[in-house]
């Protein structure tokens, strides 16, 4: 498995996450994180069961040791998990348009059944771009959102992990909403 | 501006205005635009999108996934179809896990006629250890034979390297789904559950941890039969990658928490999924409000709170779930569940593993006096259970010694009718015995009573309670020996693991004073208590007593298990410095060297003996100089420590990262040094787990180690948490001599004369008052360092002539070929030059030097720099500046590769002197200029470089 040759690199990764060094802990989280996608790809193609992002994030957070971190790192793995989920479901949202356009389904008869997967798949695509260009205008903000959504997090453990008051957070979600509504618009 | 800054822009203006309104908010608007048109409109567009309903999106992670998941449309024929796996082919594929593939597969040769199912899973098996270890847990699952166990039929490693399970195919849906479709009530429920409880304590007993127990493995047939899958193969998936000590549920939703803090996984694991279960199957929701989709800090959070009381749970269910479970109402299954069932729930759910049930069998026995109406032994946790737990919060963690007085403890309260268990735990012999069962009740009694619902403050300490416990026994005057020795034995191990050593060995040599044992097991345990007694008495330095229960100790283990591996490995590994006094530091480094061979043929050595064994191999190697031995010691210490899955705050890692900072510190290598020893401080502060002594050698090492960097004024601030934990009144002379001398050393290395000479006059008369052999190696460094002090004092006289005394001592005891030697006649250039005597002191200073390189110090070591200032001093004085500049450059040169920042600046300051002393103004200056804000940083202002430099800069007028 491709895992082996990567170990050494993994293993000083986390190594060096551990010791408290973040951008490793990024790093560390991409290289575990690939393996996961690779795997969740092969899963994604067949699957019936409920999608297991979740379950995939868990796994890369466990593997990475997420419990005996420092709080400052967890919460930095924990806001990472929430891009991870981005990046499932984009990789997925833009699988099923590729397939949606290749793919030869009569739309007639799954138009019903493909309404809710279709709705997704283009929420997802809108959100993912709005959110880029949101991060190079207000990084913040952006993070805000990303972990809203793509994290599920409640107001309060968006502020704990990003270490802000309540009311800079409001106010920040306050402009995000406006822009991203007001994109959505144009 | 570009539009990306317009767009910038665009979003403040929008924060600062969005909460203005009317005229005020046009006017700011106009004012803050400018004329920028475009910008307005972007402003506008926010200003309008803030003010309009809804929320941008609708959906979210979990909806988006479970949507696009949905509608994924007719999978492609999947391509394992038709292939082989071992002797199997693949005939349809069930499902995706998190672990792997699961296929319905097929016997091509008729030798099992029915499907079964083909589990591959996800993780490598492709070393030579993975494949052995794969196919002995192959075995060990195979022979798991019950009705209620989906039977193993093969396992194997595919071609692609990855292990497989079959097992026979089980048609049957998941227990909470079986239960609402049956509508079952909560006695049928409770029924059904007993057979999942059969199935694992039959797994228990033959030593198989589930690890995954959750409804989708817990299926039944259409017989009505529990069948539970997956046994033991969550723990395949450890071990593939460089996280090898992971051991993981794939959900959180039903993760306990050792599994969640890399904790060891054991039988209670089960136990606490088996509790989560059943909450579920009878309240209908999960404990702690987890969902699949609930997101991973929410997760942690939640669990790190309370379980929801089932009772709770039950009433705040939905209409439609209290239905299902017999068509009860809400308010009528909350009822039902009151009492008996909540509490055995609760016996699960204790994040405490030992506090949990002790077994499968004892839950199902309590299910079943409820059903028979009768009442269950699973206690509510009282209120010494409470105290228990409560001490524990404050941090009673374990030390590898402590850990079994920790385990003495769980005896007490809540296990009470967990007698047999109870008891050998807590290492008392296994026999009803009066006297027993009264030591317990007397100390449930104390810490019951010292709980915090009671009279003593909410922060009583750990120790207060203990030092109560102890005021109480002696009130108790008349208690009988036999129930007041094993309390005080139990009392001198907490006293130790709480770093007490003068009440531990107080308490233990009363507990041990006359015992006889009256078979193997208490004489081990003696043995055991004897150890502890005789390393609080090291502690102290009363080395006889040391010896003395050492060797009791060895003697009742070969008296009474003389064949026994692991009770010979206890004994070699029974060293302590009162053996080294005695036998002398080979000899013991070379029983510490024979303890761990030992341990390394035994299948499997009690991890604190062999990481006590490596503490013990540093701390020789320490004491001897070699480097490379305390490094090498110190690694394999710590890899042995992950290998084992030992927790990153136990004090024994700390221990041995501890030893990995001295040796950095003896190889020169000081900031590496420091940042091992404030990992350690940081592991042994957060957790509480180290005790004062342990915290004050850990701040002493990083105070060497910012020494060593010329930090000086750091490293004496670090010098004040060293005698905060440790009082001299608790430590023993040599340990407080060696605390004043380093004391000493910085102080005078930061300019402190004064102090820095009562600190060393203080290590002097601590040496003293230690009953110490003249020929002692660590005492002429103490005695350099005073006579030094008293030079930087002015009294030269006196220094010389103490200085003289020590050498003709350190001939006699230890040879002019020792270092010792060299420390001193390097000790008397330095009078030399303060003196001014300049002939002498070259003449010392050359034999000096010779001295250190005849014992083997590299030339490029910074030692030789200094003396090449000692050069360039004495030059000085001769007048012959020309020779003083070139030796001072060349110091300075060699300085600039491995000295440290301090000595830099003062080699510096000096060759601004000599080019001062020759007539140049321009080098000088800018040689002061670099010098002096480091000089200024690091010493205080009457320190002698920084005096002279100082004094040289107003020369100057700088």
């Amino acid at each position: 498995m491709q895992a082996t040759s990567q170990q050494p690199e993994v293993t000083v990764l986390l190594t060096r996450a551990r010791a408290g060094d973040s951008a490793a802990l990024g790093q560390a989280y991409s290289a575990v994180y690939d393996e996961l996608k690779r795997a969740a790809r092969s899963q994604l193609r067949c699957m019936r069961d409920d999608f297991q992002t979740t379950a995939l994030v868990h796994e890369a957070y466990l593997k990475l040791g997420g419990a005996q971190m420092a709080a400052a790192n967890r919460n930095h793995l924990l806001a990472l998990s929430a891009r991870a989920m981005r990046q499932v479901l984009v990789d997925n949202a833009r699988a099923r348009k590729a397939d949606k356009r290749g793919g030869g389904q009569d739309a007639l008869t799954l138009s019903a059944a493909l309404g809710k997967g279709e709705q997704a798949a283009v929420e997802v695509l809108a959100l993912d771009e709005l959110l880029s260009s949101l991060s190079q205008l207000d990084e913040r903000a952006a993070q805000i959102v990303e972990l809203r959504y793509f994290g599920g997090y409640s107001e309060v453990e968006v502020a704990a992990m990003l270490d802000i008051s309540d009311r800079t957070l409001r106010r920040d979600w306050r402009r995000a909403r406006a822009f991203l509504l007001a994109e959505m618009q144009a | 501006m570009s539009e990306t800054q317009r767009r910038q822009r665009a979003l403040a203006i929008f924060d600062e205005v969005a909460d203005l309104a009317g005229a005020g908010r046009e006017a700011r608007l106009s004012e803050l635009c400018g004329g920028d048109a475009a910008l307005r409109a972007q402003v506008q567009a926010l200003l309008d999108a803030d003010a309009a309903e809804g929320e941008p999106f609708g959906g979210d992670a979990a909806a988006w996934g479970h949507a696009l998941a949905q509608d994924a449309g007719d999978p492609p024929q999947d391509p394992a179809i038709g292939r082989s796996i071992g002797v199997w082919r693949i005939v349809e594929v069930i499902g995706h896990g998190g672990m792997g593939a699961v296929y319905a597969v097929q016997r091509d040769d008729g030798a099992y006629a029915q499907q079964a199912a083909l589990k591959l899973i996800r993780a490598s098996a492709d070393s030579t250890v993975a494949r052995e270890r794969f196919l002995r847990e192959r075995q060990i699952l195979a022979g798991l034979r019950h009705s209620n166990i989906a039977t193993l039929l093969d396992g194997g490693i595919s071609a692609g390297g990855e292990p497989y399970f079959v097992m026979e195919r089980i048609d049957g849906a998941p227990i909470d789904r079986w239960c609402d479709a049956g509508n079952l009530g909560l006695r049928e429920r409770v029924v059904l559950f007993l057979q999942v409880l059969d199935a694992v304590g039959y797994a228990h007993r033959n030593l198989v941890v589930h690890r995954d127990l959750k409804p989708s493995n817990l299926l039944v047939d259409a017989d009505g039969r529990v069948k539970l899958l997956d046994f033991g193969i969550a723990k395949q998936l450890e071990g593939a990658d460089a996280t090898a000590t992971l051991d993981r549920a794939l959900t959180f939703e039903y993760a306990s928490p050792e599994q969640l803090h890399d904790a060891p996984i054991t039988t209670a694991t089960d136990l606490w999924q088996l509790g989560v279960v059943l909450h579920r199957l009878l309240a209908g929701t999960h404990p702690f409000g987890l969902t699949r989709d609930t997101p991973v800090a929410s997760q942690l959070r939640q669990l790190a709170r309370e379980p929801e009381p089932l009772t709770r749970a039950a009433a705040n269910a939905s209409a439609e779930q209290a239905a299902l479970r017999g068509g009860l109402t809400p308010v009528s299954l909350s009822r039902a569940l009151r009492g008996s069932l909540a509490d055995i729930v609760q016996a699960c759910l204790r994040r405490d593993p030992e506090a949990r049930y002790a077994s499968a069998d004892a839950m199902g026995r309590d299910l079943r006096a409820w059903l028979d109406d009768r009442p269950i032994a699973a206690m509510r946790l009282s209120r010494s259970e409470r105290a228990r737990l409560w001490l524990r919060r404050n941090r009673l963690l374990a030390a590898s010694i402590a850990a079994i007085a920790v385990a003495l403890f769980a005896g007490t309260g809540v296990a009470l009718w967990q007698a047999h268990v109870a008891r050998v735990q807590a290492n008392i012999a296994q026999r009803e015995s009066a006297n027993a069962n009264a030591a317990m009740q007397f100390l449930t009694e104390i810490f019951a009573a010292a709980s915090p619902e009671k009279s003593l403050k909410a922060d009583v300490s750990v120790r207060q309670l203990l030092d109560h416990a102890r005021t109480e026994l002696d009130r108790h005057g008349g208690v009988d020996p036999k129930v007041r020795q094993p309390v005080q034995r139990m009392l001198g191990r907490l006293y130790f693991s709480l770093d007490d050593p003068k009440r531990a060995a107080e308490m233990l040599q009363a507990g041990t004073k006359g015992v006889q044992p009256r078979d193997r097991t208490d004489a081990l345990v003696l043995a055991d208590d004897l150890v502890i007694e005789s390393r609080a008495l090291e502690s102290l330095e009363r080395f006889p007593e040391t010896l003395a229960a050492a060797d009791q100790a060895v003697a009742l283990r070969k008296q009474f298990a003389p064949e026994d591996a692991e009770q010979q490995l206890r004994s070699l590994a029974n060293i302590t410095i009162a053996h080294v006094q005695k036998y002398g530091l080979p000899a013991c480094r070379r029983q510490a060297d024979e303890a761990l061979a030992l341990a390394m043929r035994m299948p499997d050595p009690p991890a604190d003996v062999v990481l006590h064994v490596y503490a013990l191999i540093a701390a020789g190697a320490r004491f001897a100089d070699d480097r490379a031995r305390l490094l090498q010691a110190s690694d394999e210490g710590i890899a042995f420590a992950d290998r084992r899955g030992m927790p990153p705050e136990s004090p024994l890692r700390i221990e041995l990262i501890r030893n990995r900072a001295e040796a950095l510190i003896l190889l020169g290598q000081y900031p590496q040094a420091e940042a091992a020893a404030r990992q350690a401080i940081a592991m042994a502060e957060t957790t509480g787990s180290s005790g004062d002594t342990r915290t004050g050698i850990l701040y002493s090492v990083l105070s060497h180690a910012l020494s060593g960097q010329g930090r000086y004024r750091e490293a004496l601030a670090m010098q004040g948490h060293v005698q905060q934990h440790m009082p001299r009144s608790d430590t023993g002379p040599r340990n407080n001599a060696a605390i004043a001398s380093n004391l000493a050393s910085l102080q005078y290395a930061v300019g402190d004369y004064v102090n820095g000479l009562a600190s060393a006059r203080l290590a002097m008369a601590e040496l003293g008052r230690g009953a110490e052999e003249a020929g002692d190696l660590r005492r002429p460094p103490v005695e350099v360092k005073y006579a030094q002090q008293l030079l930087a004092n002015g009294r030269t006289a006196d220094a010389n002539a103490e200085l003289a005394a020590l050498l003709q001592r350190v001939r006699r005891s230890e040879g002019e070929d020792s270092e010792n030697y060299a420390l001193v006649l390097e000790a008397m250039v330095e009078a030399a030059l303060r003196s001014g005597d300049a002939a002498n002191g070259q003449k010392l200073l050359d034999e000096t030097r010779a001295r250190y390189t005849k014992r083997g110090l590299p030339p490029t070591h910074a030692r030789f720099a200094q003396f090449l200032r000692y050069d360039a001093a004495f030059a000085r004085m001769r007048g012959d500046l020309v020779s003083a500049e070139a030796r001072q450059r060349e110091a300075l040169q060699r300085l600039q590769v491995n000295g440290n920042p301090f000595d830099i600046a003062a080699a510096r300051a000096e060759l601004a002197q000599i080019r001062f002393e020759r007539g140049d103004r321009a080098e000088p200056r800018n040689l002061l200029a670099q010098a002096l804000p480091v000089l200024r940083e690091s010493v205080l202002p009457q320190e002698t470089s920084r005096a002279a430099a100082e004094a040289l800069a107003r020369k100057l007028a700088m």
